[in-house]
């Protein structure tokens, strides 16, 4: 941007937040290069901290004026690059917009700002018998405007369903600057569905600065239980067999041995040091239907060879084993410096097929590969461990990466279960939907964002490709991409 | 030869200049082409049960019947997903589930003719809907055909996935005017062991008010909440009585055991001013009753139906105005969603003017809105009845609907508020 007009375009945005929302200085914009994907790096010229609706209105009107490109960011613990300000441009950051406004148990609703970190919700809603279903592992950090720009999952999504299923209206600032408000605390809108088609727009279709937000009743009882196994095939086999039985547990989740492993030497929660795999199951509901489902749930892993199916004893334990899986990406740090963590989906029944040929893909590149996910929704997460000095290894990652999704493309499944698109998967976007589909997408975006100053270069591989070119490069660095919390 | 379209009778068989029956997914793709080619309008029917309600069907229009894009095209069942053409009947959908035993928990009125595309298209549910959700937490993937005659997809097959824009969510309530639906990827469900259905006379709208309020804070997980209230409903509200305000229906599904437990809290559950819960009388069968809950909207009368979506809270309120101003009215509310079907006793003009002066001003009040759900064939409706009051984010609408229909062949006239 010429030093003229971003001096102006300064001056401006302070008149808007005040000197104290808006930060210039190289030094003080390193944070805002990227997000949790840190594979690609780019610094915003001005990162701009809005207070209200009003605000963030302001801010955009000003960007198209001086025709910069702009972005939403959240918590910036996105993994796919959903937050890399491509081609530089204003950063309009919302966590200064953290207000719960207003929680109606009555109506079962919430509404709250973008920058409401997802856990404090549930933390107010404590004590009330509600609660808010989804929960991203990075809950105590993700805000509840990232959630919804990328309709994010976490174990309980299982049979409580992902944010989508929990949005209920939308308070947004459009590309232009205007204020539209869609749905509200009643359900079904007339018309077309169209709180539930931004849900998960990556930012680039509109900036959510108010979200009306489904709240669940918590269930009376729960029982969690912890399967180990001495092959990960027994483990696999166990889940497609609970699903195939007909029970929606509320969580089924999977590590394997290498993250058993760590989550031991790091926090010794006393899993079995040589167990191949574990599953965390978990059946929640009326007090009346869970020992039978729990029942059927060890029958079913031990049939599949199971070692041992425990039980948490009480809620101390239970909340044990959810701190232990909610570590597990911590622990990896321990064993490697660097890792990359995909997000493929595939059917359920395809889990066994999948995991063998997730680590024949690491043994062909040479690479440690080590799996903690969302094993009920078919929801991969494999973690590739690399050492991001190795210019070389890193090559090799990016392909045992690409090679695993192609698997999952291969199965029938899809390379993202919530995670995104962002700037990392959109080579992918091109083997997931025919050319046409790409370009009624590219529509779609265009009603919304005709002159993709909103978020550009994300989500769609065409999108912003024409009229960018004067955009400097997107600079590459390795992949360090570690976890952020 | 088109069906009579009953659940909107404003489009009759006669309003339509030709009826065409694809066969595939291609040839819809070239009729839509040739159609957008001469400015033809297209209007896609599914089994022709809620045909665009409230479209006035303007001269020239060919009917696009996807009756024979009726097949199952892939049912995984181990993986709980079915992908199917959009012709497919809900009857047959669910017939093909039940084998597996496994089932799409979303009822949908005269599903013998209802198809899954346009049960999508008109966003239909039923008494379920508080325990098992609507079709926007079951649709995982969407093929169809746009205004242009160009097919495109979202989602895809597997239950949880987040790769490009939600097309599935889109379509749904999409009354035909953004695109034809031509296969659907659906998140299926095991079926419950059991079911139960109990009903509670209740005597005015504040035990109404508590009982729900109760409902709504106690351990009970019901699937069911409905109200029900009118002459249709007088072999169930009367038990006995000379006047009665109403019945609410508490519906539960589960294994035995947690039905027993159900049954047994539910019962007993009498707080302060609650109302009492028991089974269903004995001439009363309960598969029968959910069915009558669900058909209740669909039902073929010359009245006008509309249907209000409001806050759960403010169900008493807003049908205490409704009995007010027409103590005849039949009506359904799914009290837990805060969605009312409303049949009116006036006659069709005096109903539509009772929806502009006091059933939409009642609605919005309760954060909401009110629309015809059914009417009389002959009736030309106003926008406002037929769409409802118009929202802040109307012009949105209309520009997704020039992005997907560019030259406005599809459904034309739908959200249309000139
Ligand atoms: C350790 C760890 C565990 C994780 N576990 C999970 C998990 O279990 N499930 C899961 O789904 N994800 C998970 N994630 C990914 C990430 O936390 C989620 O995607 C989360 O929703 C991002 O929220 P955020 O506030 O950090 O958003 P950001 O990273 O700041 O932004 C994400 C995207 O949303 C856009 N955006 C942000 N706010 C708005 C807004 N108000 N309006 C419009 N667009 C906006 C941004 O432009 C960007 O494209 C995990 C990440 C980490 C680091």
């Amino acid at each position: 941007m010429p030093l003229a007009q971003r001096t102006e375009l300064i001056r401006a945005l302070r008149d808007v937040v005040g000197a104290d929302g808006v930060l210039t200085a190289h030094s003080e914009l390193l944070v805002y290069e990227c997000d949790g994907f840190t594979i690609e790096k780019n610094s915003p010229d001005v990162a701009v901290f809005p207070r209200t609706t009003e605000d963030v209105a302001a801010i955009v009107r000003l960007c198209n004026q001086h025709d910069v490109p702009f972005l939403p960011r959240g918590a910036g613990t996105s993994l796919a690059g959903g937050c890399l300000p491509v081609g530089g441009g204003v950063m309009i950051v919302l966590t200064r917009m953290k207000e719960i406004e207003e929680i109606n148990l009555r109506d079962r609703y919430a509404v709250v700002q973008p920058g409401v970190v997802n856990v404090w919700l549930t933390q107010a809603l404590r004590g009330t018998g509600f609660h808010y279903a989804p929960d991203p592992s990075s809950q105590g950090a993700c805000t509840i405007g990232g959630n919804f720009a990328t309709n994010s999952g976490g174990p309980h999504t299982l049979k409580y369903g992902v944010t989508v299923n929990h949005v209920l209206g939308v308070e947004a600032v459009m590309a232009d600057g205007s204020i539209v408000r869609i749905g509200g605390p009643a359900e079904d809108t007339p018309g077309f569905d169209l709180t539930g088609a931004l849900v998960g727009s990556e930012g680039t279709l509109v900036i959510a600065t108010k979200l009306w937000v489904r709240l669940t009743k918590d269930p009376q009882g729960y029982r969690t239980l912890l399967g180990i196994f001495d092959s990960v095939d027994d483990a696999t086999n166990s889940i497609s067999g609970i699903i195939a039985a007909g029970i929606v547990p509320a969580a089924l989740e999977m590590m394997d041995h290498d993250i058993v492993l760590s989550l031991e030497q790091a926090f010794a929660f006393g899993f079995p040091a040589d167990a191949q795999a574990v599953l965390l199951m978990e059946v929640d509901g009326l007090e009346a239907g869970l020992d039978a489902q729990r029942d059927r749930i060890s029958e079913i892993c031990i049939a599949n060879g199971a070692r041992e199916v425990r039980q948490a004893a009480d809620e101390k334990e239970r909340r044990q084993l959810w701190k232990a899986r909610k570590q597990a990406f911590g622990a990896v740090g321990r064993l490697a410096n660097s890792f990359c963590t995909q997000d493929g989906v595939v059917p359920r029944t395809k889990l066994p097929h999948m995991l063998r040929k997730i680590y024949a893909i690491g043994e062909k590149y040479g690479l440690r590969i080590v799996n903690v996910f969302h094993a009920g929704d078919g929801n991969l997460h494999p973690i590739v461990l690399f050492d991001e000095r190795d210019r070389e290894q890193v090559k090799r990652v990016l392909k045992a990466s690409g090679e695993i999704l192609e698997e999952c493309l291969a199965c029938g499944g899809s390379v993202t279960g919530e995670h995104g698109i962002g700037v990392e998967k959109l080579p992918f976007m091109a083997k997931m939907f025919t050319p046409e589909t790409l370009e009624v997408m590219e529509r779609f975006r265009t009603a919304f964002n005709p002159d993709n100053r909103l978020s550009p270069h994300k989500l769609l591989p065409t999108a912003g490709a024409c009229g960018m070119e004067h955009m400097p490069a997107i600079e590459q660095t390795a992949p360090g991409r570690k976890a952020a919390l | 030869m088109i069906r009579l379209c009953v659940v909107s009778q404003s489009a009759t068989p006669a309003s339509f200049s030709a009826i065409t029956e694809p066969t595939s997914a291609g040839e819809i793709e070239s009729i839509i082409k040739i159609a957008a080619a001469d400015g033809r309008a297209i209007c896609p029917v599914g089994g022709c049960r809620a045909i665009g309600r409230g479209i006035n069907v303007r001269q020239g229009t060919t009917a696009l019947t996807l009756g024979r894009l009726n097949q199952v095209i892939d049912y995984p069942h181990e993986d709980m997903t079915i992908t199917a053409g959009a012709g497919i009947t809900i009857a047959e959908l669910q017939r093909v589930l039940a084998e597996k035993g496994q089932r799409l928990p979303v009822d949908v009125p005269q599903a013998d003719e209802a198809t899954l595309g346009g049960a999508i298209a008109t966003n239909q549910n039923g008494p379920r809907r508080y325990g098992c959700g609507t079709l926007r937490d079951y649709v995982i993937g969407i093929t169809a055909v746009d205004g242009r005659g160009a097919t495109f997809s979202g989602g895809g097959r597997v239950v949880k996935n987040v790769a490009g824009y939600d097309f599935c969510k889109l379509l749904i309530g999409s009354r035909g005017a953004l695109a034809v639906i031509t296969q659907v990827t659906l998140k299926v469900l095991p079926q419950p062991a059991g079911s139960l259905l109990l009903v509670a006379a209740i005597e005015d709208h504040e035990q109404l008010g508590e009982t729900l309020r109760q409902l709504a804070e106690s351990a009970l997980t019901p699937v069911t909440i409905d109200f029900v209230s009118g002459s249709e409903w007088e072999d169930v509200s009367a038990a006995g009585r000379s006047r009665c305000y109403g019945s609410l229906f508490l519906g539960f599904e589960g294994t035995a055991d947690e039905i027993t437990w159900l049954q047994q809290q539910a019962c007993q559950h009498a707080g302060i001013k609650a109302a009492r819960f028991k089974p269903l009388a004995p001439e009363h069968d309960q598969y029968e009753m959910w069915s009558r809950l669900c058909e209740f909207p669909a039902e073929e009368t010359p009245a006008l139906t509309f249907v209000a979506n409001i806050v759960p809270s403010g169900v008493p309120e807003f049908l205490t105005t409704v009995m007010q101003h027409d103590p005849s009215a039949s009506l359904v509310a799914r009290a837990g969603s805060g969605v009312i079907f409303v049949r009116c006793s006036q006659p069709a003009s005096d109903a539509v003017s009772l929806h502009a002066k006091t059933l939409l001003p009642a609605a919005r009040k309760q954060h909401g809105n009110c629309l015809v759900y059914a009417a009389p064939p002959d009736l030309k409706l106003t926008p406002l009845a037929a769409y409802g009051a118009p929202h802040a984010s109307t012009n949105v609408y209309q520009s997704i609907k020039q992005t997907f229909d560019p030259q406005g062949i599809l459904s034309p006239g739908v959200w249309n508020y000139d």
